[in-house]
């Protein structure tokens, strides 16, 4: 049997109603009960007294010698017979013999408790009177001695009767006579209903109303403030940031520790709730920022940038993080023979970061495209941002300024990370390190310039690459970096290579764990037009000093290595005076007794191996015309090649060539 | 490369003493010198004992010089380095070299 109670209040009524109904229930079968079983068991007890008392006044008479029902001794047993059946509630109380041939029952008293029932009896059962009616079995046994006291119910024109028979006996136990008992048990079920409302009146009543209080008391004290509660918490547990009102149940039981309890909880969990709700909308509200903020950054610093022209081959790469970090990077070209390229790290995040970076970047850029030298620049956009700068943001920053005719390199640093220099043994570059933009009004930063040959770079990097973290925490670190370098094939045409195989190594080292810095990387190389080394000069005569710099370096200052200058020098000579280029690099190299030396100039195309020795007289000479003839006479071999709308002439000498000691007349 | 000249008069004759390399780059120094020579100098004795090293900007003046002092130019002391520079061009056939 499974009820669904929705209150406690339902269900304590429930019961009540229950218990009640069982109550009444109980009550009513109780009073059933007493009337039959217990009534049987007094009306026993009450025949018992009665047959003593019935046998001791027979005793005193000798009921053969009664004759008339008028005699004084007759009438007086009967009235005490009438008595006793009076006093002990009895309907009628008789007594009658039987005749053990005809069956019948021959009356002898009969007396009846109600006046008009004796008048009844005293006519049709006095003395003498008969019964032929059949024996009940019951007669039969008493007769036969089998019982002393026999009951049975029966019901006929005197009524509904209980009667007990109970022998009379003489002295010899022999049967005088049979004594009837007869109680009444009609009217039974008026008197159960009778005892039944009195039960109910004067006992089951007052229990109920008792059991009622309870109720109602529980109901006040229990029953609603539960309610209240549990309201107060449906309520609460729908939409939990607001908090209920107070419930004010002051109690010291355990109704009121659960209330006190309540409005507590309550308290913390609301505030709580409302907590996390500004939390987490200050959250979404970062996270869009920081979104706006990428977008912008992203927009600003193109993923993958390259500059391949004549003269310079940029390759540059940025991996911004999930969380947005600040890395940028510029290459442009203010002319045809210049390359600038910046990099550099905006601290903090979110918008103004992105904003400080485009500006910062911007402004560089535009001193740089200028013609001002790279700390000018730098310092240029320091001033500009300490004069509001209210989040203190600041950015390290490193730019340079290649310039091919000179084959210069011209730097300067704010606190960035110092750059390989790509030669054929990489090193750092050295310099001072310098302060960050934006911390200090008086940067004062200043310019460095090294000398570079063609296929010669460096490499800008963040430090996302070198702070690359792999899964023990350790950093891929400037040692790895260098190592990483020096392992790559460093040129020009390998400037996207040399980014990758670096990106490559950092990827390696880290496999797997999630970068969480900005990684920005830049290779920018000079050009080569041939495939050595080397150094750019300037397109005028003052190359000769150079050129003669780095042939003694190689070769000592011998007569070989003049003879080597003397060719050079005509050679020189014809490019600047005659061959209108901009652009003049130069490279030599010593193999066993071969010593080559290679011009390139970007000028008119001019094939010296292809020119016939001019013929002239003698008196033309101071005019010129004798290079070309010096030139095939000092070397041993001499190549021409056109590429990429560059001359390159490569001149060879052996020195176990004699010095030729004739001259010979064209 | 540095090129030093040291100029003596006698009479008629001017004798300049040329230190270091001849070059496109000093060759106009010589120029210089030849160029502030008067009128009453009818010979160049050039004595290039100290002289290392000879370009074809250096021979050029060599010829302008010639053709100034009408022929009256003598080089004295020629290296044999600096010789076999001055015999790939031919011009020894004309000038006077004095070894």
């Amino acid at each position: 049997m499974i009820m669904h109670f929705h209150s406690l209040r339902h269900w304590i009524s429930c019961c009540f109603i229950l218990i009640s109904l069982f109550s009444v229930l109980g009550l009513c079968c109780w009073d059933i009960y007493a009337n039959y079983a217990v009534n049987y068991e007094t009306r026993y007890r009450r025949t018992s007294i009665s047959a003593n008392v019935t046998n001791i006044l027979l005793d005193s008479i000798d009921l053969k010698s009664l004759k008339s029902d008028n005699d004084a001794e007759y009438l007086y047993i009967r009235d005490s017979l009438r008595t006793l059946c009076t006093a002990c509630h009895m309907d009628y109380l008789y007594i009658y013999t039987i005749d053990p041939e005809t069956k019948y029952r021959h009356f002898i008293f009969c007396t009846a408790r109600k006046d008009d029932k004796d008048e009844i009896v005293r006519k049709e059962r006095s003395l003498g009177a008969i019964s032929t009616t059949p024996l009940h079995s019951e007669e039969i046994q008493i007769m036969n001695g089998e019982t002393n006291m026999k009951s049975r119910k029966s019901y006929n024109k005197f009524g509904r009767e209980l009667t007990w028979y109970v022998p009379y006996l003489g002295d010899n136990n022999e049967i005088l006579a049979i004594i009837g008992f007869d109680f009444s048990i009609d009217g039974g079920k008026y008197k159960i209903f009778r005892d039944f409302l009195s039960d109910l009146t004067f006992l089951l009543s007052p229990l109920l109303l008792g059991m009622f209080i309870l109720l109602l008391l529980f109901n006040k004290r229990i029953s609603i403030p539960l309610t209240t509660i549990s309201e107060r918490m449906t309520t609460f547990a729908k939409d939990a940031r607001n908090k209920p009102a107070p419930l004010f149940i002051n109690r010291k039981d355990e109704i009121g520790k659960i209330a006190a309890n309540f409005d507590k909880m309550t308290d913390d969990i609301s505030k709580y709730i409302n907590n996390i709700e500004a939390l987490t909308q200050e959250r979404v509200e970062n996270n869009v920022q920081l979104e706006v903020a990428r977008k912008i950054q992203l927009g600003l610093v193109p993923e993958k940038s390259e500059i391949d022209t004549k003269f310079f081959k940029v390759c540059a790469i940025t991996k911004p993080a999930k969380a947005v970090g600040g890395d940028f990077y510029d290459c442009f070209k203010p002319n045809e023979n210049t390359l600038c390229i910046v990099i550099g790290d905006v601290s903090g995040k979110g918008v103004s970061a992105a904003i400080f970076m485009a500006m910062t970047k911007t402004m560089i850029r535009e001193k740089l495209m200028s013609g001002c030298t790279p700390a000018q620049a730098l310092n240029y956009a320091n001033n500009e941002i300490c004069t509001q700068n209210p989040e203190t943001l600041f950015a390290t920053v490193f730019a340079a300024v290649f310039d091919y005719k000179k084959g210069e390199l011209q730097y300067a640093n704010a606190g960035h990370t110092s750059p390989v220099l790509l030669k054929s043994n990489p090193s750092f570059l050295e310099m001072d390190s310098g302060i960050a933009l934006g911390l200090f009004e008086d940067s004062n930063l200043k310019d460095y310039t090294i000398n570079l040959r063609t296929d010669e770079g460096i490499l800008l990097y963040t430090d996302g690459i070198s702070e690359a973290l792999d899964t023990n925490n350790k950093f891929f670190g400037k040692e790895r970096l260098l190592e990483t370098v020096k392992s790559a094939k460093l040129c020009a045409d390998n400037a996207n290579n040399t980014v990758d195989t670096v990106l490559q190594a950092v990827q390696n080292f880290s496999c797997g764990t999630e970068q969480f810095d900005d990684t920005a990387i830049m290779a920018a190389y000079l050009k080569s037009p041939t495939d050595n080394k080397s150094q750019n000069l300037p397109v005028d005569n003052s190359a000769f000093d150079i050129i003669k710099k780095t042939v003694f370096e190689i070769a000592g200052e011998t007569p070989f290595s003049r003879k080597v200058m003397l060719a050079c020098d005509e050679v020189l000579a014809n490019i600047v005076n005659h061959s209108k280029a901009s652009h003049l690099t130069f490279s030599c190299e010593k193999k066993d007794t071969c010593f080559s030396v290679i011009f390139s100039d970007d000028g008119l195309p001019f094939d010296s191996t292809a020119q016939k020795n001019p013929e002239k007289d003698f008196d033309m000479l101071d005019e010129g015309g004798m290079g070309l003839n010096i030139i095939r006479q000092t070397v041993t071999t001499m190549t021409y090649e056109r590429k990429d709308n560059w001359n390159i002439l490569t001149l060879n000498f052996d020195s176990t060539d004699q010095v030729p000691a004739e001259s010979h007349q064209p | 490369m540095i090129m030093t000249i040291e100029k003596k008069i006698e009479g008629n004759t001017a004798e300049l003493k040329l230190n270091g390399w001849l070059d496109t780059q000093t060759s106009p120094q010589l120029e210089q010198e030849i160029s502030t020579l008067g009128s009453e100098i009818t010979a160049l004795i050039l004595d290039f004992s100290e002289l290392e090293y000879i370009s074809s900007a250096g021979m050029r003046q060599l010829v302008s010089a010639y053709k100034k002092m009408n022929g009256a130019l003598t080089l004295r002391n020629v290296s044999a380095e600096v010789m076999s520079v001055i015999s790939m061009t031919g011009i020894d056939k004309k000038i006077t070299i004095e070894k």
